[in-house]
């Protein structure tokens, strides 16, 4: 695992190489300019030139021709081109913190972006290396080892019942989750997660091609002041199932892998 | 000689007289009192080694035209079809190219009669491209006859076209160098093609090109790779117009001199060109600013100066063929579209799975065809309307069914996955501890097998240390992280397919509503 940070100016630089604006996960807007003093496009490109020089990312003359060095060239085919992301979002307050995993070839790149706005790419050995990290980030529970009780519903009730969860009607919902078949103690749980988390995000796996999110597979992650997780996802299409289960960092991360492995038979 | 077998049969049948020729020479040297002498022994090597340089030419020689031969064969056999079509044409406007096919033909089977392979082959390359060259003009002058409406309803592509968007195409493109590329000379003679040929200097003109960048191409091919691009160009101009989109720009000779005829342009124009059938030249026409690529293209030169990447760069490459197959999927509604990728990362994931001793093929079987049948092969988007909802419904059930039947494979994941980064780390210390103390009791016996047990007991601690590492890395990356205004998720995370926003929004709303 290896990490360096970029400054974004260096990164739109790059990018601009293969005529990629957008990242899948965060879009262009983190990539350009922020402020006024940052000025024109063109001199922002100009700065991202001259910061990946000094770095040593940018090698050669102009005379005899300029490359990326290995390390950026594939972080940016990675980053431009990937055929997977998994996007972490955690919740914080009412905004959020954003970690992706990107993976095309043999690279697997994680990105977050610092408040300074400078950008962290770290390399993993692995999926499954990166999954965790990702579950990591979200706050998952150490524990159950194995993935808990689980409930098929559908995204209507679900829903309503977190709305009952988070408007205070903490009972209301519980009946209601018992009633779809948790156990009292479970629905309890669930309860506390939707309402008051201390600790909740999305994972997303997406699918990608000519670096557009094809297809996607969210889970909503929730872990409760007593370290319960709870995950929230619709298994095949919206109009199916919306499925709530327990689980854990090894749970998620193993579902995920599953899930992926799994997509990869069916689209190969 | 290497094609023309009676000499070399010839020359094969003396072999056995020199043989013969050389143990008469070395029963002479014996003579009388048995002992060679060193003028006579140098004499009978200088034999010996004609005789060897002889037959291993002669061998050469003959595989050479058995390659030839085999060559042939197989080439005549693959365009016999389409010479037969060419050969039932009997339209006036194509008389002379028929004529050249059929006298190929002939001399094709001149040579062969005679044996003569090498020249077989030759005058049976001649005539496959005749036989492209006339087939090409026959279909241009049908959709010569087609309207911009009914253009805009066929596919113009080539049957090259997905090989076009793999790695290893991209891989041979960054190496490619083209001919004539930077010259004034080609530069003009694009000039002269943009503004549009005319009867009075088409044949000149395609002449000067051919010059420039050898043949073949020869006349001939290139122009009907032009009459293939102005029908383009109409069904390029039709589906832009209907799509709202404004023709492709021409290069600002201004501010990029040396951009028309490059080899960065050229490299566009390859993508493009193999895709759609035509020469390098016409394909860069369609789309002029293609493979421009990079921020220091939109820099004023002597303003503002900013560093050009090497055009071989695999990022430029990929921004080229990005640039293609933007413009092919734009004007043309042609590329690879959905190109999902997948057995880029499968090895991996699965190299994933085996580390962990899982083994999910089997769990694929049965649901799995179902899912592909109604997902894939039938095709949703091609289900009848009526039946779609239906379709839809049959699927999401199948994909259920599927995510249920793997619960067993989640099970055993979560166990190796839980032992990785905690329990199993017990186990692996005693893998690694018994490692250590195997090689310590080998190491005075065999310092190689203690290196191997050394890189195995480093490699068990680093797949250990590298998932806790990645899980204390994400939860690190909570407080390093900036926290980001939530509005709508799917305007924050780049281009979204149809529904995948949908999808992404519901979930989140169980996080921030």
């Amino acid at each position: 695992m290896t990490t360096i940070t970029m400054h974004p100016s260096e990164l739109a630089y790059a990018f601009s190489y293969s005529e990629t604006t957008d990242i899948v996960g965060w879009g262009r807007d983190p990539f350009l300019p922020t402020t006024e003093a940052d000025g024109d496009p063109k001199r922002w490109y100009a700065d991202g030139a001259a910061r990946l020089a000094e770095a040593g990312r940018l090698i050669g003359t102009e005379e005899d021709g300029l490359n990326f060095t290995d390390e950026v060239t594939s972080a940016v085919l990675t980053l431009a081109d990937p055929v997977l992301v998994l996007m972490a979002q955690r919740k914080e307050g009412d905004g959020m913190r954003r970690f992706t995993v990107h993976m095309a070839k043999e690279t697997v790149l994680g990105l977050t972006r610092h408040p300074d706005g400078m950008f962290e790419l770290t390399h993993y050995a692995d999926l499954t290396a990166a999954t965790l990290a990702c579950v990591g980030f979200l706050g998952a529970a150490r524990s159950p080892v194995q993935a808990g009780a689980r409930i098929d519903s559908t995204q209507e009730a679900l829903a309503e019942i977190h709305q009952l969860a988070t408007n205070g009607q903490a009972d209301v919902a519980s009946a209601k989750l018992v009633k779809l078949g948790a156990s009292s103690q479970d629905a309890a749980s669930i309860q506390q997660a939707m309402a008051a988390p201390s600790a909740a995000g999305m994972l997303s796996i997406l699918y990608c091609a000519d670096n557009v999110a094809r297809n996607a597979r969210p889970f909503s992650v929730m872990t409760n002041a007593d370290d319960d997780t709870w995950i929230l996802f619709p298994p095949a299409s919206l109009e199916g199932p919306m499925v709530i289960e327990q689980s854990s960092i090894p749970a998620l991360t193993a579902r995920v892998m599953v899930e992926i492995a799994a997509w990869l038979k069916l689209s190969a | 000689m290497t094609s023309n077998i009676e000499a070399i049969r010839a020359a094969e049948a003396q072999i056995p007289k020199w043989r013969d020729e050389l143990r008469a020479l070395q029963a002479e040297a014996h003579g009388d009192d048995g002992v060679v002498d060193a003028e006579e022994q140098a004499e009978i090597d200088q034999v010996e080694s004609l005789i060897d340089t002889a037959t291993r030419m002669i061998a050469e020689k003959l595989q050479a035209w058995v390659d030839n031969k085999n060559a042939y064969e197989a080439l005549r056999s693959r365009i016999a079809s389409d010479l037969s079509t060419v050969e039932a044409n009997n339209d006036e406007a194509f008389s002379q190219d028929k004529r050249a096919v059929t006298d190929a033909a002939s001399s094709a089977d001149q040579a062969a009669s005679e044996e003569d392979y090498a020249t077989a082959l030759d005058h049976a390359q001649e005539l496959e491209r005749l036989i492209d060259t006339f087939l090409q003009k026959v279909e241009n002058e049908r959709l010569n006859g087609l309207t911009a409406e009914e253009l805009m309803e066929i596919s113009l592509a080539d049957d090259a076209l997905d090989e076009v968007f793999t790695e290893e195409y991209m891989e041979e493109l960054k190496d490619m160098k083209f001919a004539g590329a930077g010259t004034p000379e080609l530069k003009e003679v694009i000039k002269k093609i943009e503004k549009g040929l005319s009867s009075a200097n088409r044949a000149e003109v395609l002449g000067e090109l051919a010059e420039i960048v050898g043949e073949p191409p020869t006349v001939a091919d290139l122009d009907a790779d032009y009459a293939r691009y102005l029908i383009l160009v109409k069904q390029r101009d039709a589906i832009g117009d209907q799509k709202g989109q404004a023709e492709p720009d021409g290069v600002d000779e201004q501010k990029h001199p040396d951009f028309v005829g490059s080899n960065e342009q050229l490299m566009f124009g390859k993508v493009l060109g193999d895709a759609l059938g035509i020469h390098e030249v016409f394909a860069t026409l369609l789309s002029p600013t293609g493979g421009l690529v990079g921020p220091g293209n939109d820099l004023i030169p002597g303003q503002l100066p900013s560093p050009h990447l090497s055009p071989d760069n695999i990022v430029a490459v990929h921004g080229t063929v990005h640039d293609a197959a933007g413009y092919l999927d734009t004007f043309h509604e042609e590329g690879p579209g959905y190109n999902y990728r997948g057995s880029e990362i499968e090895e991996m994931i699965f190299d994933g799975f085996e580390f962990i001793g899982l083994e999910i093929e089997e769990h694929y079987k049965g649901q799995a065809s179902g899912i592909w049948y109604w997902g894939s092969e039938k095709g949703l988007d091609g289900a009848l309307e009526d039946g779609k909802e239906m379709a839809e419904e049959m699927f999401d059930d199948a994909v259920v069914e599927l995510e249920k039947a793997l619960e067993g494979v989640r099970a055993d994941a979560t166990e190796e996955i839980d032992k990785i980064i905690a329990a199993f780390e017990e186990t692996k210390q005693e893998a690694i501890d018994k490692a250590n103390e195997i090689k310590e009791d080998l190491e005075d016996r065999a310092e190689e097998a203690a290196e191997d047990l050394g890189a195995l007991v480093d490699e068990i601690e680093a797949e250990v240390l590298e998932a806790r590492d990645a899980l204390a890395d994400g939860v690190e990356k909570v407080s390093e992280t900036v926290v980001e205004k939530y509005e709508e998720i799917s305007d924050a995370v780049g281009d979204l397919a149809e529904g995948v926003g949908e999808k992404l929004d519901a979930l989140a709303n169980f996080i921030w509503n």
